[in-house]
This record gives structure tokens, C-alpha cells and sequence, in this order.
């Protein structure tokens, strides 16, 4: 049932994220539309060696035995990135209006909610979280290059575009609903049975915590979007080449954003007994940690890029008469943890009504994977594609991430 | 169409977000770090600096405590007097303004029991003073205590009392502090005892009308000597006998709890010191050692008990006041003083008996006692460290409060491990009871076995302390008991395997300890 759930979840919501390589095919008819509204979930997740058998303990709950935890500890480096997105967005392309008395020129408006999560474990990170201290006595743990963001928000966009080709830029406002970015630049810890060091240089700030839930409002930010969409000769045929950017923009968290800054040694040998039987007593609760490890807390305005996405791909032609057609590009996620993604595959579509493309692709935050796509086509009315970018992690534990994409289209003539 | 869809995303999130916080993820972790650590060394076990070291680095155990205690001002105390005085002109006529019209001279006696005193120092203090006035003029009203002098300088009092009638005379208060005053009690004549000279001087208010006063006008004033305690007194202090059965309270020894001790020799003195110029004499009737926790009680058994003693007067005045002391030297030999103490007493008992002046007044009314003048019973232990123990019991209590949340904190199962260096020559088992907001106990942390005790050479003396290590077992409660706990207690039984043979303690024994953990705990969110 956990299952079912998690995998309706995955299709419709994207709790957990997918990557999404194109949009629906690109057309170039548009005169006899009024309105087309448009929505799509992306929901993917990626790690370079991190098993779905654990993230999906993280996400739904479970309990992670030790056959678990070693078959990911084995395979970890000290560079474990991370990531993952959940994109909703829903939009309305006015087809009848003609902006500047222009024929092509339309404009649209959305509304969207994005969700970012990316980070790098360490393997003694993970080691030292999943096993604790003990099997590590004596032994130096590097915690160096530890981080972690997430970054959630809606989006409000009102933009231009070309209704033959679908080029467009968009103006959006950004509504900050919740933030969390923490970092260990420097980080050691090291135990044996007298002594705890650690070693921290880092910061943590993280979004008003007492307002929570999906209207929680923390902060606002503005973006712009791009969209700009090249017919060109491909070989004998033509080709559409597509230069896309996505949130290239900012949030500001507001005044009641906290931050945590450390930059300290700290040793504990333990609580001195001579104190104790002294009066002055250890054990009393009053043991300021804070003062202890260094850590200075402050409150106020943090501003953050948000991670822009970049893609330049050759995409689908949906009027092109050949039933197959190929497709390739290259992405980019403005955080370290995404490694620049290249990706290829074939689009067949056999049939009016319904076509389905396979890709390969390697980067972005895991590695290797393939994917695959179902367009079904009503005309030009009505279409649904779902897709995966991660076709082996999608269906198996053992893989490094999940993608489950939905697109919804439709049209009034 | 596509808003039921986005609707029903929404709901899917929320009821798989809510399904999955229910279950929540979890896995095993096992975390070992150091807890606490110290040196702990004889005197940090007692506490009391008891302790001295001999030229052979032994130690010597000095206590000294006095187990009776007598305040002087206990025996002889002034009682508050009141003295009312009426004072009138003797015949009726005009006063004027300005006119000193009355002039009083009176002798007070205080009633001090059994006693003629003609000195009295005052430690603290006074007197309220009440003035009624008739007359229908103010008037300056002068009290002088000829004799009554700090610095030489007799005390004198004015205070101006405002108009008053027959029917409504005007009242006034006044308050005098006597501390740090000496009291001629000696009387106008100069050979009384325990009588104060007064003179009562009233003048009309120079700015004030001529007025009539009839010999019927009579101003009252009270003096009220309250609460005077004397740190000097000279005279004839009576003939006084005080009885009494003190408990005293050995507050370090209800630490000890159970077991028992052999002690090689003990040397007791019983001080009775006498720090006033004054002939006494005294008997101790019984000494009693209690251990309240066996309810067992051991008379001491010496010569000294019952039998009267005399006790001579200090020597010297003053600061130069020198208490004269009659020893009473209680020793293995001459008492039944080890197993006395061999009881672990943690109360004693003593019933005496002193009495001031035995003979009567043979010093001419010559007593004395000064500010530094003590007199009670000293108590003065000097032994050697020299003892066994067979499990001796030993407990401490202190304040515990760590907020901890048992939820968050899921301990699967741990220990507790107690490394030390011993050089004491026996061995220790240390037990930990937690106690809740009550006192009572929640928790007991058994250990597997014992420190191990320091190993003496063919001198009794161990130079190489002993390594040793201790588990305790801790469970999946232990952090439900520490949040409960308000205090711990700290049960240990001290023992001596070669049992009743006795070492000394020397002066570098100590036990270094260091504990820590090694627990298994269950993360949840």
C-alpha cells in the first residue's frame, strides 16, 4: 500500500523529484487556438551513491537495518552530492490576444511551486550519522564540504511569447515559503575513550520555523525565465533547437531567518568530578553549548540565488512528418551539486495518437541512467505525456534516484 | 478538469506527508564518548580539612569540634527592666521661658538573679524611652546616665517635647542604643552592685510663654532596657549551676551507612575550657556514641565520667583573656574509646553538669568575664590514619538536573565504563541510585565488580596504584530515569580483602578515575 502511495505520490505531486528533458513537443500551429493551459509535475531525486533503499527510508519512513546502511557506506566517497526538485507549474497561454497587434506575440500566466533539495554527505558524514562514533574511535572523520539546501517557494510568472514557435520570456514573483542552507567549508571530528574533538568552520540558516505549511509566507524574490525555441536545417528535414532558462533569479528570507555561525575546536574530555563534589556541578543543565562550541546566532535578512536551470537541447518537432526523430542537448543547475547533464535518445511516434521516446543521459546530481517517454495525443485538443528520466532507479531500490513526470495539455479552439 | 487534479495533489501530499511522519524513519547508531573524570583524594572524600601529614608522609586525622558550647550571656542574663519616673515641682509657680525648673536625681536597681554586678559591658541592645507632658509649654528634657559611658563620656540624651495639657499631655518616643556601653552599676555611693544612676534635667522652651505649673504637673518617663547582652561583666556572678544532655550532630559520619571499621589506636582529648575569670566546677555524666542507622549506642567507659572536676578561673582581662583548660586524655588504654568509635557514631550524646562559684563569692566580687571569654567542651581527635574496613558503606547525595527528552534520545542498550587508578588499599564498589523529587529512588546502576584495591608492600604502603575497570549495564529506560531524577546518590562499599589487617593512608593515595560511554541509541524522526 506504502508503495502505491509512494508511487501516486511520485506521478501527481513530486514530493520527490524527475527530470524533465523536454516539454511537450514543440508545434507551430496556432491560429485557430484560443487557450491552451498547460501543467506539469516534475518529481526527481538524484544521488551519486546514496540507493534509493535508503532515501525512500528518509521520505516514507521505515527502518534502515544494517545490510542497508553498508551497501551505501561501500560505495561512498567524500564527494556524495545530491539532489532533487519538486516542479508543479500550471499555465494559460491567451492565444486570442494579439499584444502590439502583433499576430504571433501572446502572453501567458502562471503559477507554480518549486521545491529544491541539494547537498554533499561525506562518507564519514554518512559513517558517522548512520553508525555513530563507535566503530570510529581513533579514527580522524572529515566532515569537510558538508552542506545541505533547501529551498521552497511559489511562483507567480506573467510572460510574452511567439505563438508559432513558443519562444517566450517570462517576469515572475517569488513567493519564499521555506528556506534551509547550511554548510561545514571545515569540519574534523574525532573520538577516542577520553576525548571528542570537533573541528567546525560553517553556518546554518534556515527560515522562520514557526511559520510552517505551504502558505508560510518567508520571503519574496523575483525571476525571469526564458524560452527561445531556433527552427534550423537539420539534414535534409528541419530541426528546432531550444535555448531555455529557467529561475534565474533571487529570494530574500526575511529578518526572522536565523543563522548559526562557528568557526571553533572543541574538546570534551567529560564533566570534572572535582567540580562536582565542589558545587560546582556539571550536572545541572546549565552547560551552555553554545558558548562552548563557539556558535554566534544572529537574526535577519539572507538573500539567495536560486538555482537557475539551463538546458540547450535539440527537441521534438510535433508537426515534423517523420516518425522518428532524435533528440539531445545538454542541462546545467546553477548548485555545486549538480554536475552538467548530457543526454540523447530516439522519439518514435508510429501513430498520431501516440508516440514514446527513449534517452540515455549521464550527470546531474546521480550519474548514468536512461529514460523513457509516453505521449498520448487527442488531436490537437487534448494530450498527456508521462515520463521518466531515471528508468532504473524509478523501478529498482538499487538505483540512485527516481523521476516520475506528468504533463497535462489542452486546448480550446 | 485541472484543478480537481492540482486539488487532489494537494491532498495526496498531505496525507502521504502525514502517513510517512507517523511511521517515521529510524536506524541503530552506537556512540562511545568520555562522561566525567577526576582525582579524587581523602580529602576530597571527607571534605573536612582533618587531615595532616606525618614526616613519614602518613596521614594523621586532627578533628576538632566542640561538642558543648556555652554563650556566657546564656548563664547570666540582664533581664528587661522598666523604669517609670514621675517628676514634679514641688511647689506650684510661673515657669519662663528658658528656665530650668526641674532637676532629678534617681538610683534604679536591676534584678539579676543571684548576682552583684558592678560592671556591665553591653554587646547589643537599648532602651525605649516614653515621655508624657503635661505642662502647656514645650520643654527640653535631658536624661544623663552618670556612669553609663562609651569613650569615657557619660551618655546623655535631649529631646524637645512639645506642649502638652493635664488631660492630654503631648507623648513622646525616643529610642537609645546601649551597644558597645559600660554601665557603672555601682551605685551613687560607689559600693552597690547591679544599680544605675539616673538624673533628669527639663527645661522650658525658651521661645515658648510664661507659663503656671502646679506640683500636681508631673512629667513621666519611661525607660525600657530591653534585650541588653553583656560581652563584660565584673562582680560576685552568683552561685549557678547548668545541667544538660546535648545531641550532637556528626554531620560526615551519617555518610557512612553500613560495615564496619578497626581503628589501630586512637587519641582523644576532652577539652574543657574555662574562658571566664570565675571558679567552677563540672562532671561529665555520660558520653554516649550513637549510630543512628544501626541504632546502636556505646557508653564511654572512663575514669573521668561521673567524677567531679575543678575547674580553675581564667587568667588574664581583656584581649590577653586566657581560658584555663582542664584535658581529659581518652586513649585505647584507658577507655573503651575504639569500639566508641568503632560504632560509626554519627550523633554523640553528652550529659554534664557546671557549676559557677561552687565555694560562693571567695573572689570579693571579683569575677570576670570578657568579650572574648568562651567556656564549653572540646572535643580533640589526633589518630593515626591507621584502620580497616570490612564493606564499609558510604553514601553521598547531589543535585541532578539534566533536561533530556527520552523520546528524542532512544537508548537501545549501553554501559557505563569506570576505569581508575587506586592507591587506596582497599578495594571499592560504587553504585549509582537516582532519586526522584522525593528522595526516593527510581534507578539503582549495579556494577559488574569492583575497583580494585592499591596493592601495599611489606611496609603497608602501596606505590603503584591498581588499574581496574568497572561496567555498568544501562537500559532503553535509563534516559526516562535521568529525566525523572532530581538527584543522585552515590552508594560505595570500601573494602579490605586482608580484613582486619590495617594499613595507614598515606598522603598521595588518591583514586583517578575517568567514565565513559558506550551506548546504543535508536535515531527517530
Amino acid at each position: 500500500m506504502k508503495n502505491l502511495l509512494f508511487y501516486i505520490a511520485f506521478i501527481f505531486t513530486g514530493l520527490i523529484q524527475a527530470q524533465m528533458y523536454h516539454d511537450f513537443p514543440i508545434d507551430s500551429v496556432y491560429e485557430d487556438r484560443i487557450l491552451m493551459i498547460d501543467f506539469q509535475t516534475e518529481d526527481y531525486y538524484g544521488t551519486l551513491n546514496i540507493q534509493n533503499s535508503i532515501i525512500e527510508k528518509f521520505a516514507f519512513g521505515g527502518y534502515i537495518d544494517e545490510d542497508n546502511k553498508n551497501r551505501t557506506s561501500h560505495k561512498l566517497t567524500q564527494n556524495n552530492r545530491l539532489g532533487g526538485e519538486t516542479y508543479t507549474q500550471l499555465n494559460f497561454y491567451d492565444y486570442k490576444t494579439k499584444l502590439f497587434k502583433k499576430e504571433r506575440l501572446g502572453y501567458y500566466l502562471g503559477i507554480g511551486y518549486r521545491n529544491y533539495v541539494n547537498g554533499n554527505i561525506p562518507q564519514d558524514l554518512f559513517n558517522l550519522a548512520m553508525y555513530g562514533n563507535e566503530p570510529y574511535l581513533g579514527e580522524n572523520m572529515n566532515l569537510n564540504n558538508t552542506r545541505a539546501q533547501n529551498l521552497a517557494y511559489w511562483k507567480l510568472n506573467i510572460g510574452l511569447y511567439d505563438k508559432k514557435y513558443k519562444s517566450g520570456a517570462n517576469i515572475s514573483f517569488l513567493y519564499g515559503n521555506r528556506f534551509f542552507k547550511g554548510e561545514l567549508l571545515n569540519g574534523d571530528f574525532y573520538a577516542n575513550d577520553e576525548v571528542v574533538n570537533l573541528k567546525a568552520n560553517g553556518q546554518v540558516s534556515f527560515s522562520d520555523g514557526s511559520k510552517s505549511g505551504l502558505g508560510a509566507f518567508n520571503g519574496w524574490g523575483l525571476s525571469v525565465d526564458f524560452n527561445w525555441n531556433i527552427p534550423i536545417k537539420w539534414f535534409k528535414s528541419k530541426a528546432i533547437i531550444q535555448i531555455k532558462g529557467e529561475n534565474i533569479g533571487f529570494l530574500s528570507w526575511n529578518k526572522n531567518t536565523t543563522t548559526y555561525r562557528v568557526d571553533s575546536t572543541y574538546s570534551f574530555i567529560g564533566f570534572n568530578v572535582n567540580d562536582l563534589i565542589n558545587g560546582n556541578s556539571a550536572l545541572n543543565g546549565n552547560v551552555d553549548w553554545m558558548d562552548s562550541l563557539n556558535i554566534q546566532e544572529s537574526k535577519g535578512r539572507v538573500m539567495t540565488w536560486i538555482p537557475a536551470r539551463i538546458t540547450i537541447a535539440k527537441v521534438i518537432d510535433e508537426l515534423s512528418d517523420r516518425k522518428l526523430q532524435s533528440t539531445f542537448g545538454v542541462r546545467m543547475i546553477t548548485t555545486k551539486d549538480y554536475f552538467p547533464q548530457v543526454f540523447a535518445g530516439i522519439y518514435y511516434r508510429p501513430v498520431n495518437w501516440f508516440a514514446f521516446c527513449a534517452t540515455v543521459r549521464y550527470g546531474g546530481f546521480d550519474s548514468f541512467d536512461g529514460g523513457l517517454r509516453l505521449d498520448f495525443i487527442a488531436k490537437d485538443i487534448f494530450a498527456v505525456t508521462l515520463s521518466t528520466s531515471s528508468i532504473y532507479g524509478t523501478f529498482s531500490n538499487k538505483g540512485y534516484g527516481r523521476s516520475v513526470n506528468l504533463g497535462i495539455r489542452g486546448i480550446i479552439r | 478538469m485541472i484543478q480537481r487534479i492540482y486539488i487532489f495533489n494537494l491532498i495526496l501530499i498531505s496525507v502521504i506527508f502525514f502517513s510517512c511522519k507517523r511511521n517515521g524513519t529510524s536506524w541503530d547508531t552506537r556512540w562511545a564518548a568520555p562522561i566525567a573524570y577526576g582525582t579524587l583524594s581523602i580529602d576530597d572524600l571527607v571534605q573536612d580539612p582533618i587531615f595532616a601529614t606525618n614526616p613519614d608522609s602518613t596521614l594523621q586525622l586532627i578533628y576538632t569540634t566542640n561538642i558543648v558550647d556555652l554563650d556566657f550571656d546564656s548563664l547570666f542574663k540582664i533581664p528587661d527592666t522598666t523604669i517609670t519616673e514621675k517628676i514634679a515641682l514641688a511647689i506650684s509657680l510661673d515657669v519662663p521661658p528658658g528656665t530650668s525648673f526641674i532637676n532629678q536625681i534617681d538610683e534604679r536597681e536591676f534584678d539579676i538573679e543571684n548576682a552583684q554586678i558592678k560592671e556591665l559591658g553591653i554587646k547589643s541592645g537599648g532602651a525605649e524611652i516614653k515621655v508624657l507632658n503635661p505642662i502647656e509649654t514645650g520643654v527640653y528634657l535631658t536624661i544623663t546616665l552618670p556612669g553609663v559611658q562609651k569613650q569615657g563620656v557619660d551618655l546623655e540624651v535631649t529631646s524637645f517635647v512639645q506642649a502638652g495639657t493635664s488631660s492630654n499631655p503631648t507623648e513622646f518616643n525616643l529610642s537609645v542604643d546601649f551597644s558597645g556601653y559600660i554601665m557603672d552599676l555601682r551605685g551613687a555611693d560607689g559600693n552597690s552592685w547591679n544599680t544605675l544612676i539616673s538624673v533628669f534635667e527639663v527645661q522650658s522652651d525658651p521661645n515658648g510663654d510664661t507659663v503656671y505649673v502646679t506640683n500636681l504637673d508631673s512629667i513621666q518617663i519611661d525607660v525600657a532596657f530591653k534585650d541588653l547582652v553583656p560581652d563584660y561583666g565584673r562582680g560576685y556572678f552568683g552561685n549557678r549551676v547548668l545541667s544538660s544532655n546535648d545531641t550532637i550532630d556528626l554531620e560526615f559520619m551519617k555518610k557512612f551507612v553500613d560495615g564496619s571499621v578497626l581503628i589501630d589506636s586512637v587519641n582523644l582529648n576532652l577539652n574543657i575550657v574555662n574562658g571566664v575569670v570565675v571558679v567552677a566546677s563540672g562532671v561529665v555524666n555520660q558520653l554516649t556514641s550513637i549510630n543512628s542507622t544501626t541504632n546502636t549506642s556505646i557508653n564511654l567507659n572512663h575514669s573521668i565520667i561521673g567524677q567531679n572536676i575543678n575547674i580553675n578561673p581564667a587568667s588574664g582581662s581583656w584581649n590577653t583573656v586566657t581560658p584555663f583548660i582542664y584535658p581529659i586524655n581518652i586513649n585505647s588504654a584507658n577507655s573503651n574509646i575504639q569500639p566508641f568509635l568503632e560504632n560509626l557514631p554519627d550523633q554523640l550524646i553528652m550529659d554534664y553538669e557546671f557549676e559557677i562559684n561552687p565555694l560562693g563569692n571567695i573572689s570579693g566580687g571579683n569575677d570576670y568575664f570578657y568579650p572574648l571569654s568562651e567556656m564549653g567542651v572540646e572535643l580533640q581527635l589526633d589518630m593515626p590514619t591507621k584502620f580497616s574496613v570490612n564493606h564499609l558503606k558510604f553514601i553521598d547525595t547531589f543535585d541532578l538536573e539534566i533536561n533530556q527528552n527520552p523520546e528524542a534520545t532512544r537508548i537501545t542498550d549501553g554501559e557505563l565504563i569506570l576505569t581508575a587508578d587506586n592507591f587506596f588499599p582497599f578495594a571499592l564498589d560504587v553504585e549509582l541510585i537516582f532519586l526522584d523529587e522525593m528522595g526516593l529512588p527510581i534507578d539503582t546502576l549495579f556494577s559488574n565488580g569492583y575497583l580494585q584495591a592499591g596493592i601495599p608492600d611489606g611496609n603497608g604502603k602501596v606505590n603503584t596504584p591498581t588499574n581496574s575497570q568497572i561496567i555498568y549495564l544501562v537500559d532503553q529506560n535509563f534516559m526516562q530515569v535521568i529525566e525523572n531524577s532530581k538527584q543522585i546518590m552515590i552508594w560505595a562499599d570500601l573494602n579490605n580483602s586482608s580484613h582486619p589487617m590495617s594499613y595507614d593512608l598515606y598522603n598521595h593515595y588518591l583514586i583517578d578515575f575517568k567514565l565513559r560511554s558506550n551506548i546504543g541509541l535508536n535515531i527517530q524522526f
